[in-house]
Protein backbone atom coordinates (compact mmCIF):
# COMPACT_ATOMS: atom_id res chain seq x y z
CA UNK A 1 0.00 0.00 0.00
CA UNK A 2 3.07 2.03 -0.78
CA UNK A 3 4.79 3.45 -3.99
CA UNK A 4 5.86 0.46 -6.03
CA UNK A 5 9.09 2.04 -6.26
CA UNK A 6 11.76 3.45 -3.68
CA UNK A 7 13.10 6.73 -5.20
CA UNK A 8 13.26 10.86 -4.47
CA UNK A 9 12.75 11.59 -7.87
CA UNK A 10 10.26 10.83 -10.91
CA UNK A 11 13.50 10.93 -13.15
CA UNK A 12 13.82 7.12 -14.55
CA UNK A 13 10.96 5.77 -13.21
CA UNK A 14 9.05 3.94 -16.03
CA UNK A 15 6.85 1.20 -15.93
CA UNK A 16 3.52 0.47 -13.64
CA UNK A 17 3.10 3.12 -10.93
CA UNK A 18 -0.14 2.07 -8.96
CA UNK A 19 -0.23 1.68 -5.35
CA UNK A 20 0.33 -1.49 -3.95
CA UNK A 21 1.59 -3.25 -7.59
CA UNK A 22 3.36 -6.39 -7.53
CA UNK A 23 1.81 -6.62 -3.60
CA UNK A 24 -1.68 -6.15 -2.63
CA UNK A 25 -3.43 -6.37 -5.64
CA UNK A 26 -5.51 -9.24 -4.38
CA UNK A 27 -6.43 -7.40 -1.34
CA UNK A 28 -7.95 -4.71 -2.98
CA UNK A 29 -9.77 -6.68 -5.63
CA UNK A 30 -11.41 -8.86 -2.56
CA UNK A 31 -12.50 -5.45 -0.82
CA UNK A 32 -14.05 -4.48 -3.74
CA UNK A 33 -16.11 -7.50 -4.62
CA UNK A 34 -16.79 -8.13 -0.77
CA UNK A 35 -17.76 -3.99 -1.14
CA UNK A 36 -20.45 -5.35 -3.97
CA UNK A 37 -21.77 -8.12 -2.63
CA UNK A 38 -22.53 -6.51 0.76
CA UNK A 39 -24.58 -3.49 -1.30
CA UNK A 40 -26.58 -6.34 -3.54
CA UNK A 41 -27.77 -7.72 -0.37
CA UNK A 42 -28.58 -5.07 1.64
CA UNK A 43 -30.57 -4.12 -2.10
CA UNK A 44 -32.23 -7.24 -1.97
CA UNK A 45 -33.06 -6.69 1.74
CA UNK A 46 -34.24 -3.91 1.23
CA UNK A 47 -36.53 -4.28 -1.74
CA UNK A 48 -37.82 -8.09 -0.23
CA UNK A 49 -38.82 -5.74 2.92
CA UNK A 50 -40.72 -2.99 0.72
CA UNK A 51 -42.53 -5.85 -1.34
CA UNK A 52 -44.01 -7.29 1.94
CA UNK A 53 -44.96 -4.06 3.28
CA UNK A 54 -46.75 -3.03 0.39
CA UNK A 55 -48.89 -6.48 0.37
CA UNK A 56 -49.59 -5.85 3.40
CA UNK A 57 -51.08 -2.60 2.96
CA UNK A 58 -52.86 -4.01 -0.47
CA UNK B 1 30.30 19.20 -42.97
CA UNK B 2 29.77 16.32 -40.71
CA UNK B 3 28.87 18.79 -38.08
CA UNK B 4 25.98 19.69 -39.92
CA UNK B 5 25.26 16.34 -40.67
CA UNK B 6 25.31 15.77 -36.65
CA UNK B 7 22.94 18.75 -36.46
CA UNK B 8 20.34 17.28 -38.87
CA UNK B 9 20.43 14.36 -37.45
CA UNK B 10 19.76 15.49 -33.79
CA UNK B 11 17.13 17.81 -35.10
CA UNK B 12 16.11 14.93 -37.16
CA UNK B 13 15.47 12.52 -34.17
CA UNK B 14 13.73 15.90 -32.03
CA UNK B 15 11.12 15.65 -34.70
CA UNK B 16 10.67 12.24 -34.64
CA UNK B 17 10.01 12.05 -30.75
CA UNK B 18 8.14 14.85 -30.62
CA UNK B 19 5.67 13.68 -33.83
CA UNK B 20 5.59 10.21 -31.86
CA UNK B 21 5.14 11.79 -28.54
CA UNK B 22 1.80 13.93 -30.54
CA UNK B 23 0.67 10.69 -32.54
CA UNK B 24 0.40 8.70 -29.24
CA UNK B 25 -1.25 11.30 -27.44
CA UNK B 26 -3.58 11.69 -30.41
CA UNK B 27 -4.27 7.83 -30.07
CA UNK B 28 -5.01 8.21 -26.30
CA UNK B 29 -7.33 11.02 -26.65
CA UNK B 30 -8.99 9.68 -29.53
CA UNK B 31 -10.45 7.25 -27.53
CA UNK B 32 -10.62 9.01 -24.28
CA UNK B 33 -12.57 11.30 -25.92
CA UNK B 34 -15.05 8.18 -27.52
CA UNK B 35 -16.03 7.51 -23.85
CA UNK B 36 -18.01 10.72 -23.04
CA UNK B 37 -19.75 10.27 -26.37
CA UNK B 38 -20.76 7.17 -25.41
CA UNK B 39 -21.71 8.46 -21.83
CA UNK B 40 -24.41 10.20 -23.92
CA UNK B 41 -25.76 6.55 -25.14
CA UNK B 42 -26.46 6.09 -21.13
CA UNK B 43 -27.74 9.49 -20.90
CA UNK B 44 -30.13 8.87 -23.23
CA UNK B 45 -31.23 5.44 -22.13
CA UNK B 46 -31.68 6.74 -18.60
CA UNK B 47 -34.19 9.57 -20.42
CA UNK B 48 -35.68 7.19 -22.59
CA UNK B 49 -36.55 4.58 -20.47
CA UNK B 50 -37.74 6.61 -17.42
CA UNK B 51 -40.24 8.72 -20.35
CA UNK B 52 -41.85 5.36 -21.44
CA UNK B 53 -42.45 4.11 -18.12
CA UNK B 54 -45.64 5.32 -16.21
CA UNK B 55 -45.03 8.07 -14.14
CA UNK B 56 -45.45 5.78 -10.98
CA UNK B 57 -42.10 3.70 -12.11
CA UNK B 58 -40.22 6.89 -13.26
CA UNK B 59 -37.57 6.34 -10.59
CA UNK B 60 -37.34 2.45 -10.44
CA UNK B 61 -36.81 2.20 -14.17
CA UNK B 62 -33.86 5.11 -13.58
CA UNK B 63 -32.48 3.76 -10.63
CA UNK B 64 -32.20 0.30 -12.52
CA UNK B 65 -30.67 1.64 -15.51
CA UNK B 66 -28.22 3.84 -13.64
CA UNK B 67 -27.20 0.60 -11.75
CA UNK B 68 -26.97 -1.70 -14.27
CA UNK B 69 -23.95 0.66 -15.81
CA UNK B 70 -21.94 1.14 -11.93
CA UNK B 71 -22.05 -2.94 -11.95
CA UNK B 72 -20.81 -3.85 -15.16
CA UNK B 73 -17.84 -1.18 -14.42
CA UNK B 74 -16.39 -3.42 -11.52
CA UNK B 75 -16.94 -6.93 -13.22
CA UNK B 76 -15.77 -6.10 -16.72
CA UNK B 77 -12.40 -5.09 -14.36
CA UNK B 78 -12.41 -8.39 -12.86
CA UNK B 79 -13.04 -10.53 -15.69
CA UNK B 80 -14.60 -9.46 -19.10
CA UNK B 81 -11.44 -7.62 -20.18
CA UNK B 82 -9.86 -11.34 -19.54
CA UNK B 83 -12.10 -12.73 -21.49
CA UNK B 84 -11.95 -11.08 -24.59
CA UNK B 85 -8.06 -11.51 -24.72
CA UNK B 86 -8.37 -14.98 -23.62
CA UNK B 87 -11.43 -17.04 -25.45
CA UNK B 88 -11.11 -15.72 -29.24
CA UNK B 89 -9.85 -19.07 -30.40
CA UNK B 90 -13.12 -20.47 -28.60
CA UNK B 91 -13.35 -22.28 -24.88
CA UNK B 92 -9.24 -23.61 -24.97
CA UNK B 93 -8.24 -20.91 -24.33
CA UNK B 94 -5.05 -21.26 -26.88
CA UNK B 95 -2.92 -18.41 -28.74
CA UNK B 96 -4.67 -17.48 -31.82
CA UNK B 97 -2.26 -16.87 -35.40
CA UNK B 98 -1.98 -13.11 -34.80
CA UNK B 99 -0.70 -14.04 -31.44
CA UNK B 100 -2.80 -11.62 -29.68
CA UNK B 101 -4.92 -14.02 -28.03
CA UNK B 102 -5.05 -16.94 -25.13
CA UNK B 103 -5.21 -17.22 -21.44
CA UNK B 104 -1.51 -16.84 -21.55
CA UNK B 105 -1.43 -13.44 -23.44
CA UNK B 106 -4.94 -12.44 -21.38
CA UNK B 107 -3.66 -13.09 -17.68
CA UNK B 108 -0.72 -11.00 -18.73
CA UNK B 109 -2.19 -7.43 -20.22
CA UNK B 110 -5.51 -7.96 -19.08
CA UNK B 111 -5.87 -9.92 -15.81
CA UNK B 112 -7.35 -7.53 -12.57
CA UNK B 113 -3.41 -7.63 -11.03
CA UNK B 114 -1.55 -7.22 -14.53
CA UNK B 115 0.79 -3.81 -14.08
CA UNK B 116 -1.69 -2.66 -17.39
CA UNK B 117 -4.41 -2.90 -15.40
CA UNK B 118 -3.76 0.72 -13.86
CA UNK B 119 -1.30 3.95 -14.35
CA UNK B 120 1.18 2.80 -16.40
CA UNK B 121 3.95 4.77 -17.62
CA UNK B 122 4.75 3.07 -21.09
CA UNK B 123 1.17 2.39 -21.50
CA UNK B 124 -0.88 4.74 -23.02
CA UNK B 125 -3.70 2.83 -24.42
CA UNK B 126 -4.78 -0.14 -22.39
CA UNK B 127 -7.39 1.95 -19.62
CA UNK B 128 -8.85 4.24 -23.02
CA UNK B 129 -9.62 0.74 -24.62
CA UNK B 130 -11.00 -0.98 -21.76
CA UNK B 131 -13.01 2.25 -21.19
CA UNK B 132 -14.36 2.28 -24.64
CA UNK B 133 -14.86 -1.76 -23.93
CA UNK B 134 -16.94 -1.06 -20.81
CA UNK B 135 -19.10 1.55 -22.46
CA UNK B 136 -20.11 -0.95 -24.93
CA UNK B 137 -20.69 -3.74 -22.35
CA UNK B 138 -23.07 -1.23 -20.60
CA UNK B 139 -24.90 -0.73 -23.91
CA UNK B 140 -25.87 -4.23 -24.11
CA UNK B 141 -27.23 -3.83 -20.27
CA UNK B 142 -29.08 -0.71 -20.81
CA UNK B 143 -30.38 -2.94 -23.82
CA UNK B 144 -32.08 -5.21 -22.01
CA UNK B 145 -32.96 -2.82 -19.29
CA UNK B 146 -35.92 -1.08 -21.38
CA UNK B 147 -37.55 -4.05 -22.13
CA UNK B 148 -38.08 -5.45 -18.57
CA UNK B 149 -39.64 -1.94 -17.20
CA UNK B 150 -41.83 -1.90 -14.64
CA UNK B 151 -42.07 -5.28 -13.22
CA UNK B 152 -38.36 -6.89 -12.59
CA UNK B 153 -36.85 -7.28 -9.22
CA UNK B 154 -33.80 -4.73 -9.21
CA UNK B 155 -31.32 -7.14 -8.03
CA UNK B 156 -32.03 -9.90 -10.14
CA UNK B 157 -32.18 -7.45 -13.42
CA UNK B 158 -28.39 -6.68 -11.88
CA UNK B 159 -27.56 -9.80 -11.72
CA UNK B 160 -28.76 -9.93 -15.69
CA UNK B 161 -27.34 -7.01 -16.39
CA UNK B 162 -23.51 -8.50 -14.73
CA UNK B 163 -24.03 -11.90 -17.13
CA UNK B 164 -24.79 -10.02 -20.17
CA UNK B 165 -22.22 -7.02 -19.76
CA UNK B 166 -19.57 -8.84 -18.15
CA UNK B 167 -19.26 -12.44 -19.44
CA UNK B 168 -21.97 -12.69 -22.90
CA UNK B 169 -21.42 -10.12 -24.75
CA UNK B 170 -17.59 -10.13 -24.17
CA UNK B 171 -17.77 -13.66 -25.51
CA UNK B 172 -19.56 -12.71 -28.63
CA UNK B 173 -16.98 -9.78 -28.99
CA UNK B 174 -13.89 -12.25 -28.68
CA UNK B 175 -15.70 -14.71 -31.35
CA UNK B 176 -17.01 -12.14 -34.06
CA UNK B 177 -14.74 -8.98 -32.64
CA UNK B 178 -11.02 -9.58 -32.74
CA UNK B 179 -8.26 -10.63 -35.53
CA UNK B 180 -7.91 -13.79 -33.65
CA UNK B 181 -11.57 -14.40 -33.55
CA UNK B 182 -12.75 -18.42 -34.90
CA UNK B 183 -15.75 -16.85 -36.74
CA UNK B 184 -13.64 -13.88 -38.62
CA UNK B 185 -10.79 -16.86 -39.06
CA UNK B 186 -12.59 -19.61 -39.53
CA UNK B 187 -15.57 -18.12 -41.63
CA UNK B 188 -14.71 -14.41 -42.81
CA UNK B 189 -17.58 -12.72 -40.51
CA UNK B 190 -17.50 -8.83 -40.55
CA UNK B 191 -19.50 -7.08 -37.95
CA UNK B 192 -17.17 -3.51 -38.28
CA UNK B 193 -20.03 -1.60 -35.82
CA UNK B 194 -21.12 -4.43 -33.55
CA UNK B 195 -24.61 -5.16 -35.33
CA UNK B 196 -23.83 -8.65 -33.69
CA UNK B 197 -21.94 -8.99 -30.78
CA UNK B 198 -23.42 -5.74 -29.45
CA UNK B 199 -26.59 -5.60 -31.21
CA UNK B 200 -28.37 -8.87 -31.48
CA UNK B 201 -26.61 -10.46 -28.47
CA UNK B 202 -28.37 -7.80 -26.32
CA UNK B 203 -31.55 -8.04 -28.58
CA UNK B 204 -31.78 -11.99 -27.61
CA UNK B 205 -30.62 -12.37 -24.36
CA UNK B 206 -33.68 -10.13 -23.81
CA UNK B 207 -36.40 -12.04 -25.34
CA UNK B 208 -34.96 -15.25 -23.79
CA UNK B 209 -36.11 -13.00 -20.18
CA UNK B 210 -38.77 -11.50 -21.41
CA UNK B 211 -40.04 -14.73 -21.92
CA UNK B 212 -39.43 -15.84 -18.36
CA UNK B 213 -40.76 -12.27 -16.84
CA UNK B 214 -43.80 -12.21 -18.59
CA UNK B 215 -46.08 -8.90 -19.96
CA UNK B 216 -46.77 -6.15 -17.35
CA UNK B 217 -50.10 -6.72 -15.24
CA UNK B 218 -52.88 -5.20 -17.57
CA UNK B 219 -51.13 -5.76 -21.06
CA UNK B 220 -53.41 -8.43 -22.14
CA UNK B 221 -56.69 -8.64 -22.08
CA UNK B 222 -57.98 -11.98 -21.43
CA UNK B 223 -58.65 -12.84 -25.42
CA UNK B 224 -55.36 -12.69 -25.62
CA UNK B 225 -55.64 -9.17 -27.05
CA UNK B 226 -53.14 -6.35 -26.62
CA UNK B 227 -53.64 -2.82 -24.63
CA UNK B 228 -51.01 0.19 -25.16
CA UNK B 229 -49.20 0.89 -22.17
CA UNK B 230 -48.13 4.36 -22.64
CA UNK B 231 -44.84 6.07 -20.83
CA UNK B 232 -45.58 9.04 -18.97
CA UNK B 233 -43.48 11.40 -21.07
CA UNK B 234 -42.93 10.89 -24.93
CA UNK B 235 -41.06 14.14 -25.73
CA UNK B 236 -38.53 12.51 -22.57
CA UNK B 237 -38.28 9.19 -24.51
CA UNK B 238 -37.42 10.99 -28.22
CA UNK B 239 -35.14 13.17 -26.10
CA UNK B 240 -33.57 10.38 -25.16
CA UNK B 241 -32.66 8.09 -28.62
CA UNK B 242 -31.34 11.32 -30.23
CA UNK B 243 -29.32 11.27 -27.13
CA UNK B 244 -28.28 7.83 -27.83
CA UNK B 245 -28.03 8.64 -31.94
CA UNK B 246 -25.49 11.19 -30.45
CA UNK B 247 -23.83 8.57 -28.80
CA UNK B 248 -23.38 6.09 -31.27
CA UNK B 249 -20.89 8.07 -33.38
CA UNK B 250 -18.55 7.62 -30.09
CA UNK B 251 -19.76 3.86 -30.49
CA UNK B 252 -18.51 4.13 -33.77
CA UNK B 253 -15.52 6.03 -33.04
CA UNK B 254 -14.60 3.49 -30.94
CA UNK B 255 -14.58 0.77 -33.61
CA UNK B 256 -11.56 2.01 -35.69
CA UNK B 257 -7.98 1.45 -34.93
CA UNK B 258 -6.32 4.51 -35.24
CA UNK B 259 -2.85 4.49 -36.92
CA UNK B 260 0.55 5.04 -36.16
CA UNK B 261 0.97 3.14 -32.99
CA UNK B 262 3.13 -0.13 -31.93
CA UNK B 263 -0.60 -1.86 -31.61
CA UNK B 264 -1.95 -0.36 -34.14
CA UNK B 265 -2.19 -1.97 -38.01
CA UNK B 266 -1.15 0.41 -39.68
CA UNK B 267 0.81 3.24 -39.80
CA UNK B 268 -0.46 5.25 -42.13
CA UNK B 269 -4.58 4.08 -42.27
CA UNK B 270 -7.71 3.79 -40.36
CA UNK B 271 -8.00 0.46 -39.56
CA UNK B 272 -11.04 -1.57 -38.54
CA UNK B 273 -10.87 -4.20 -35.61
CA UNK B 274 -9.94 -6.56 -37.49
CA UNK B 275 -7.26 -5.00 -39.50
CA UNK B 276 -8.76 -4.15 -42.27
CA UNK B 277 -8.42 -0.21 -43.99
CA UNK B 278 -10.98 2.31 -43.59
CA UNK B 279 -11.90 5.28 -43.28
CA UNK B 280 -13.84 7.56 -40.88
CA UNK B 281 -14.96 9.53 -43.77
CA UNK B 282 -16.35 6.38 -45.20
CA UNK B 283 -18.41 5.58 -41.77
CA UNK B 284 -19.61 8.98 -41.87
CA UNK B 285 -21.44 8.37 -45.24
CA UNK B 286 -23.08 5.33 -44.24
CA UNK B 287 -23.83 6.17 -40.85
CA UNK B 288 -25.38 9.21 -41.67
CA UNK B 289 -27.35 7.73 -45.10
CA UNK B 290 -28.41 4.50 -42.26
CA UNK B 291 -29.51 7.29 -39.96
CA UNK B 292 -31.85 8.55 -42.64
CA UNK B 293 -33.34 5.80 -44.17
CA UNK B 294 -34.31 4.34 -40.96
CA UNK B 295 -36.21 7.74 -39.85
CA UNK B 296 -37.91 7.75 -43.26
CA UNK B 297 -38.89 4.00 -43.35
CA UNK B 298 -40.21 4.05 -39.79
CA UNK B 299 -42.20 6.77 -40.54
CA UNK B 300 -43.08 5.20 -43.92
CA UNK B 301 -45.29 2.38 -41.89
CA UNK B 302 -46.25 3.83 -38.59
CA UNK B 303 -46.42 7.93 -38.71
CA UNK B 304 -45.24 7.67 -34.58
CA UNK B 305 -42.41 9.84 -33.63
CA UNK B 306 -41.53 6.77 -31.33
CA UNK B 307 -40.90 4.70 -33.51
CA UNK B 308 -39.52 6.98 -36.24
CA UNK B 309 -36.48 7.79 -33.55
CA UNK B 310 -36.04 4.24 -33.17
CA UNK B 311 -35.94 3.85 -37.26
CA UNK B 312 -32.92 5.95 -36.50
CA UNK B 313 -31.37 3.43 -34.30
CA UNK B 314 -32.37 0.94 -36.04
CA UNK B 315 -31.30 2.17 -39.22
CA UNK B 316 -27.66 2.65 -38.03
CA UNK B 317 -27.94 -0.50 -36.52
CA UNK B 318 -29.09 -1.80 -39.68
CA UNK B 319 -25.52 -0.64 -41.54
CA UNK B 320 -23.35 -1.04 -38.48
CA UNK B 321 -22.22 -4.58 -39.49
CA UNK B 322 -20.90 -3.21 -43.23
CA UNK B 323 -20.19 0.38 -42.10
CA UNK B 324 -16.71 0.68 -43.75
CA UNK B 325 -18.04 -0.47 -46.72
CA UNK B 326 -21.06 0.41 -48.05
CA UNK B 327 -22.31 2.51 -50.81
CA UNK B 328 -23.68 5.43 -49.02
CA UNK B 329 -27.13 4.62 -50.78
CA UNK B 330 -27.24 1.26 -50.38
CA UNK B 331 -26.66 2.42 -46.26
CA UNK B 332 -30.30 4.36 -46.76
CA UNK B 333 -31.70 1.20 -48.56
CA UNK B 334 -30.95 -1.11 -45.94
CA UNK B 335 -31.72 1.22 -43.23
CA UNK B 336 -34.89 2.16 -44.95
CA UNK B 337 -35.80 -1.90 -44.99
CA UNK B 338 -34.37 -2.79 -41.83
CA UNK B 339 -36.77 0.00 -39.97
CA UNK B 340 -39.45 -0.36 -42.32
CA UNK B 341 -39.88 -4.26 -41.21
CA UNK B 342 -39.03 -2.98 -37.47
CA UNK B 343 -42.09 -2.73 -36.12
CA UNK B 344 -43.79 -5.79 -37.29
CA UNK B 345 -41.90 -7.29 -35.67
CA UNK B 346 -42.51 -5.40 -32.39
CA UNK B 347 -45.91 -6.63 -33.52
CA UNK B 348 -45.45 -9.99 -34.03
CA UNK B 349 -43.68 -10.34 -30.66
CA UNK B 350 -46.86 -8.69 -28.89
CA UNK B 351 -49.31 -11.35 -30.58
CA UNK B 352 -47.50 -14.05 -29.25
CA UNK B 353 -48.07 -12.67 -25.63
CA UNK B 354 -44.45 -11.13 -25.39
CA UNK B 355 -44.46 -7.75 -23.60
CA UNK B 356 -41.54 -5.85 -24.93
CA UNK B 357 -42.08 -2.04 -23.49
CA UNK B 358 -39.71 -0.20 -25.86
CA UNK B 359 -39.18 -2.93 -28.99
CA UNK B 360 -35.52 -3.58 -28.04
CA UNK B 361 -35.64 -7.32 -29.73
CA UNK B 362 -37.10 -5.76 -33.06
CA UNK B 363 -34.65 -2.90 -32.91
CA UNK B 364 -31.55 -4.71 -31.68
CA UNK B 365 -32.09 -8.07 -31.90
CA UNK B 366 -34.10 -8.41 -35.22
CA UNK B 367 -32.21 -5.32 -37.07
CA UNK B 368 -28.61 -6.54 -35.39
CA UNK B 369 -28.93 -9.93 -37.30
CA UNK B 370 -30.59 -7.99 -40.32
CA UNK B 371 -27.44 -5.99 -40.43
CA UNK B 372 -25.12 -9.22 -40.52
CA UNK B 373 -26.93 -10.80 -43.38
CA UNK B 374 -27.13 -7.48 -45.23
CA UNK B 375 -23.11 -8.29 -45.36
CA UNK B 376 -23.41 -11.29 -46.43
CA UNK B 377 -26.07 -10.40 -48.95
CA UNK B 378 -24.42 -7.34 -50.76
CA UNK B 379 -20.62 -7.19 -49.25
CA UNK B 380 -19.54 -10.81 -50.14
CA UNK B 381 -15.58 -11.26 -51.14
CA UNK B 382 -13.61 -8.72 -49.03
CA UNK B 383 -10.69 -9.54 -47.31
CA UNK B 384 -12.04 -10.47 -43.57
CA UNK B 385 -8.44 -10.02 -41.97
CA UNK B 386 -5.43 -8.20 -43.10
CA UNK B 387 -2.50 -10.15 -44.77
CA UNK B 388 -2.38 -12.33 -47.50
CA UNK B 389 -4.61 -14.96 -48.85
CA UNK B 390 -6.92 -14.27 -46.26
CA UNK B 391 -10.75 -15.84 -45.89
CA UNK B 392 -12.75 -13.50 -47.79
CA UNK B 393 -16.74 -12.39 -46.77
CA UNK B 394 -19.56 -14.53 -47.22
CA UNK B 395 -22.89 -15.26 -46.93
CA UNK B 396 -22.21 -18.30 -44.90
CA UNK B 397 -20.65 -16.62 -43.14
CA UNK B 398 -22.45 -14.20 -42.00
CA UNK B 399 -25.03 -16.62 -41.20
CA UNK B 400 -22.60 -18.69 -38.87
CA UNK B 401 -22.34 -15.35 -37.40
CA UNK B 402 -26.10 -14.68 -36.85
CA UNK B 403 -26.95 -17.56 -35.25
CA UNK B 404 -24.15 -18.00 -32.92
CA UNK B 405 -24.92 -14.37 -32.18
CA UNK B 406 -28.52 -15.68 -31.33
CA UNK B 407 -27.96 -18.69 -29.44
CA UNK B 408 -25.25 -17.36 -27.40
CA UNK B 409 -27.46 -14.56 -27.13
CA UNK B 410 -30.95 -15.72 -25.87
CA UNK B 411 -29.52 -19.54 -24.08
CA UNK B 412 -28.24 -17.50 -21.31
CA UNK B 413 -30.52 -14.95 -20.78
CA UNK B 414 -33.44 -17.73 -20.97
CA UNK B 415 -31.04 -20.10 -18.24
CA UNK B 416 -30.31 -17.25 -16.09
CA UNK B 417 -33.55 -15.97 -15.66
CA UNK B 418 -35.25 -18.94 -15.80
CA UNK B 419 -33.45 -19.77 -12.30
CA UNK B 420 -33.96 -16.14 -11.43
CA UNK B 421 -37.73 -17.11 -12.14
CA UNK B 422 -37.78 -19.99 -10.29
CA UNK B 423 -36.28 -18.66 -6.81
CA UNK B 424 -38.61 -15.77 -7.08
CA UNK B 425 -36.19 -13.18 -7.68
CA UNK B 426 -36.82 -11.93 -11.25
CA UNK B 427 -40.11 -10.28 -10.86
CA UNK B 428 -42.03 -7.68 -7.95
CA UNK B 429 -45.57 -9.18 -6.64
CA UNK B 430 -48.62 -8.18 -9.04
CA UNK B 431 -49.26 -5.72 -5.61
CA UNK B 432 -46.34 -3.95 -5.84
CA UNK B 433 -46.60 -3.45 -10.08
CA UNK B 434 -50.29 -2.22 -9.43
CA UNK B 435 -48.85 0.08 -7.14
CA UNK B 436 -46.23 1.44 -8.73
CA UNK B 437 -42.30 0.98 -7.76
CA UNK B 438 -41.41 4.79 -6.68
CA UNK B 439 -43.93 4.72 -3.91
CA UNK B 440 -42.56 1.36 -2.90
CA UNK B 441 -39.15 1.30 -2.59
CA UNK B 442 -37.86 4.56 -4.17
CA UNK B 443 -37.42 7.60 -1.23
CA UNK B 444 -37.89 10.48 -3.57
CA UNK B 445 -40.82 11.08 -5.86
CA UNK B 446 -40.27 11.82 -9.79
CA UNK B 447 -43.21 14.39 -9.56
CA UNK B 448 -43.48 15.93 -6.07
CA UNK B 449 -45.81 18.96 -7.31
CA UNK B 450 -47.89 16.78 -9.08
CA UNK B 451 -48.37 15.15 -12.85
CA UNK B 452 -51.43 14.11 -14.98
CA UNK B 453 -52.43 10.62 -13.20
CA UNK B 454 -50.59 7.19 -15.33
CA UNK B 455 -54.08 5.82 -16.68
CA UNK B 456 -53.68 2.42 -18.13
CA UNK B 457 -55.84 -0.76 -18.01
CA UNK B 458 -53.60 -1.74 -14.92
CA UNK B 459 -54.95 1.01 -12.99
Amino acid sequence: MEAPFDANTWDGISGAIFTGYGSVEGVWLGLCLAAIVAAVILGWRHEKHAYEAAKKKA
Amino acid sequence: METDISTLAEAVAQLQASSAATNTIFAETYYFLSIPLMVLIHAGFLAYEMGASRSKNALASGIKNILAFAMIVPFFYFIGWWIYWAFPTGLTGSEGAMGISGFGYATGIAAPWSAFMGPNLDDKSSGVFFGAFVLFAATTASILSGALIERIRLTGFVVLAIVLGAFIWILAAAWGWHADGWLVTQWGYHDFGAAGVVHMIAGFFTLGVLLNLGPRVGKFNPDGSANQIAGHSMPMTLIGLMLIIAGFWGFLMACVIVPGEAWSWSTTMGATIYGTPMTLSGMTFNTIMGFAGGIIGAWMVTRDPFWMMSGALGGIISCAAGLDVWYPPMAFAIGFIGASAMPFVASLLERRGIDDAVGAFAVHGFLGMWGLLAVGIAAQGYPALAGEAVVTTSFLGQLVGAVTMGLLGFVPGYLVSLILKLTGQLRVPPEVEILGLDAVKVPSRAYPEGINASVSPAE
